[in-house]
């Protein structure tokens, strides 16, 4: 007999007594705000995250009585759109979890953002192992923040296309009885968190003509092209989708991806070529912003940016809703929901290679959802 | 030979052979059979099947026989390698899976029709996934597959998972493997590879979305119809699109594959039946199981290699002495509350563990015996290392201002104090002593052993 066929000791993974039971409460929550993601892998991520926090509260709330988690501000609960639980808060310290699923890798894998963005910065990075298909975590590991930065001082981070990062599992520290010591002892100025670059955006009301970014988030699009999404998409979660493929994040819409171009060209005025680059970004609110960019045909320097707003929870839009388009800092275009029973919106513009465009999307009480801005670098030579 | 055909019938409780019968037809079926060994290990799946639906002949019984001897050795195989350490023996793990009992009635006499106490025996789960006809590369043995199956099976599953071992089915591997690490993780060609990953993303892809929601369900194979939709987005698949995905899932670490590789890729998944992306799928699963399991080994053999730290006594015995009671105080005291709010909770058993083992020095062994339960139970409820943990950070927490000043500004004196203390109650005799003491006086407060 093949020994591997066996019963194997390394078949079992040895629950330790600190193993949690997740109650069924936390599933069917966990699966509730998944719900709100329509990105399947992104879905999936975002479930096992919250079953990670989940584990993570329970593990606090059975080693110890007075520390408990504050996650009033954790975005995974209110827009679900990284694969990680941020902005925790127990004491004064901050805390992201992150859900481990698979066992007995070199590697866990973490969002990009959470470790270039400041905003997200924490003391503590927790790794929950989650053991799925029991229903039960346990503390993975977790390391420090001032660790984390001198480990990637040291060492450079391979970004993937996924919007992950693989980082070793031996940079983490193991024993859970130590991050509970730095919770229950510790003074959070021990460890220093960098400030925080702001990346609020700030739009002035009523008058929308002119904006102003404390920080620009600028996409260059020119990798698109050749199929491929660009580092600060990934960051975002977007997903660039293929031209063959339906696998669009805009599947609850009652409209598929392909109905809705093809119903943006029924109106006659816009000519998208196959060979478009697409590529849809999560953005606050459960909305789904779809940026299509090509080339202008037979012009040198010239190219179309065309931008769709649909709901990811909702069959239409909210009233209200508004999509606007700036070039340089002033407003060419901008659609607003007036009826009810609308699906989406769109604005298409066309420039020259040496503009760029950002493309803003609003509710009805004027905050900016999301605020993105867009240019084309072509290769040398072909501008 | 004849341990197949010989009927042997106990005294319930007793073990005594009440009667010993040779069921002759069988006897004359088996011993006609050419090559005996070879049957059993690769049986007839028709014939297997017939005589199984039919318990009331001779022939069942003897298949019977044979399977349950299977089990029978898959448990005693379960023991030697795990029951030592999980503290179970062949007695406790054998009704979990050997349930194929059959009831006979003595008032009708021994050799009336017999009754299945259980619908769904394991035996039968056994038989009835067997695929011995097959001939792939993975087919298994009658014995194989029950050493396959027995580990799935839910009251074994349950029976480990009581005593804190949780088995990993391959679908539970495959569903959870991030798609990038195949590539160190099984040794195939970069096609072979492009092929596992581009399966794997489609099942995952399926398999997820129907899992979402149901954590604590064990992950059973995919059905019929999970398999048609994976087969059907490869169908969608175009050359461009496969490149994408590979890309997508390797970033930089993506090899070159030609383009004529990349067809080769599509037109391998086109080919699939149903059948063969099963057979595809467990095969991937087979082999990320190896490697797991190849690198646990490594795992295990480098870490006997390293050394124990060397003990470290530390200053602070004194100063500690007088905190330790207010701190076993406030760690009993928060654990029995927790248990008391918990619907499955029991803070007086708790109390009456700590009693057993700390003023009766009774082992763990012993105080199972004696609450008549696992002693699984009894290591949760005493979590002696936890216990040990909290007194020590409850110290650090609420320690006097004199002692260890501004420890909380400074990870790594805190640590170390925390270290030093934890060597100190584990290692220094008058320190272990002091600390038993404390909580034996205070469990004996608060009503332990009464």
């Amino acid at each position: 007999m093949n020994d591997l066929m066996e019963i194997n000791e390394y078949d079992f993974y040895p629950l330790d007594e600190e193993s949690l039971q997740l109650t069924q409460e936390q599933i069917t929550k966990a699966s509730e705000i998944s719900d709100l993601v329509t990105n399947g892998e992104l879905k999936w991520q975002v479930y096992l995250n919250m079953l990670g926090l989940a584990g993570f509260e329970n593990w606090l709330e059975d080693r110890s009585d007075n520390l408990r988690v504050d996650d009033s501000k954790c975005s995974l609960l209110s827009t679900p759109s990284i694969a990680a639980a941020d902005n925790l808060q127990v004491r004064e310290f901050k805390i992201c979890t992150v859900a481990v699923s698979s066992i007995d890798e070199d590697f866990v894998y973490v969002p990009q953002s959470i470790l270039i963005d400041s905003s997200k910065a924490a003391h503590f990075y927790v790794f929950i192992q989650v053991f799925e298909e029991i229903a039960q975590t346990s503390i993975l590991g977790f390391v420090r923040y001032d660790q984390l930065k001198a480990q990637m001082e040291s060492e450079s981070l391979e970004q993937f296309p996924d919007g992950t990062c693989d980082l070793a599992r031996e940079w983490l520290t193991s024993d859970p009885d130590e991050l509970l010591l730095y919770l229950r002892c510790l003074d959070s100025s021990a460890i220093v968190l960098p400030e925080v670059e702001l990346i609020k955006l700030v739009e002035k009301k009523e008058v929308v003509d002119r904006i102003e970014l404390l920080k620009e988030i600028v996409i260059d699009t020119s990798q698109w092209l050749n199929n491929t999404l660009d580092q600060v998409s990934k960051s975002l979660m977007a997903q660039l989708l293929p031209n063959t493929l339906n696998f669009s994040p805009l599947r609850s819409n009652p409209l598929g991806f392909k109905e809705i171009l093809d119903s943006i060209k029924n109106d006659g005025r816009i000519e998208i070529p196959d060979s478009a680059s697409k590529v849809t970004y999560p953005i606050e609110g459960g909305f789904a912003l779809s940026i299509l960019v090509w080339k202008i045909p037979n012009s040198q320097d010239e190219w179309s940016l065309l931008s769709i707003v649909t709901s990811i929870q909702e069959q239409n839009l909210p009233l209200q809703l508004s999509l606007k388009i700036y070039d340089d800092a002033k407003l060419i275009d901008t659609q607003t929901v007036i009826r009810e029973f609308t699906p989406y919106l769109y604005i298409c513009v066309i420039g020259d290679y040496s503009e760029s465009f950002k493309v803003s999307v609003s509710n009805a009480e004027n905050e900016t959802l999301s605020l993105l801005t867009f240019i084309l670098k072509p290769d040398d030579g072909e501008s | 030979m004849s341990n197949f055909y010989t009927q042997v019938i106990l005294n319930p409780g007793q073990n005594e052979v009440v009667k010993k019968t040779t069921i002759e037809t069988a006897k004359i079926y088996y011993e006609s059979t050419q090559e005996q060994e070879t049957y059993f290990e690769h049986p007839n799946l028709e014939l297997l099947e017939s005589v199984w639906s039919n318990y009331n002949c001779a022939a069942a019984h003897v298949l019977r026989c044979l399977v349950s001897h299977h089990i029978f050795l898959a448990c005693k195989d379960l023991t030697t390698k795990f029951g030592a350490r999980y503290k179970f023996d062949l007695r406790e793990l054998v009704p979990s899976a050997l349930d194929d009992v059959i009831e006979i009635r003595p008032s009708q006499g021994y050799d009336s029709s017999p009754y299945l106490t259980r619908d769904r025996p394991l035996a039968i789960k056994i038989l009835n996934s067997f695929r011995p006809s097959s001939k792939e590369k993975n087919s298994k043995s009658l014995k194989n597959w029950t050493f396959l199956i027995i580990r799935q099976y839910p009251d074994v599953y349950d029976f480990f998972l009581d005593r804190g071992m949780c088995f990993r089915s391959i679908w539970g591997i495959l569903k959870d493997k991030k798609l990038r690490s195949i590539r160190t993780s099984i040794e195939l060609s970069p096609i072979e590879i492009g092929i596992a990953q581009i399966i794997m993303k489609f099942f995952q892809q399926v398999y997820i979305d129907s899992r979402r929601g149901s954590a604590g369900n064990r992950c059973e194979q995919p059905t019929v119809e999970s398999l048609d939709k994976i087969r059907v987005f490869f169908k969608q698949l175009s050359a461009s699109d496969i490149t994408l995905i590979l890309k997508e899932i390797n970033g930089d670490a993506c090899q070159a594959i030609t383009a004529k590789e990349v067809e080769g890729i599509r037109l391998s998944l086109l080919k699939l039946s149903s059948d063969g992306l099963l057979t595809e799928l467990e095969n991937i699963g087979e082999k990320l199981r190896e490697y797991l399991i190849k690198r646990k080994k490594a795992k295990v053999s480098k870490s006997n290699d390293t050394k124990d730290e060397e003990i470290i006594y530390s200053p602070y015995l004194e100063e500690f002495k007088s905190e330790i009671m207010n701190s076993v105080k406030i760690v009993i005291d928060q654990e029995h509350q927790r248990l008391s709010r918990r619907a499955d909770g029991n803070p007086s058993m708790y109390l009456d563990a700590l009693y057993y083992y700390f003023c009766l020095n009774k082992r763990q062994e012993e105080i199972a015996l004696h609450f008549g339960v696992i002693q699984s139970k009894v290591s949760k409820l005493l979590r002696k290392e936890r216990l040990y943990t909290d007194i020590v950070q409850t110290i650090i927490e609420f320690r006097s201002p004199e002692i260890l000043p501004g420890i909380e500004k400074d990870i790594n004196k805190l640590k170390e104090a925390s270290d030093k203390l934890m060597n100190l109650i584990k290692v220094n005799p008058t320190m272990t002593a002091m600390v038993r003491e404390a909580v034996c006086q205070y469990t004996k407060i608060k009503g332990g052993g009464q």
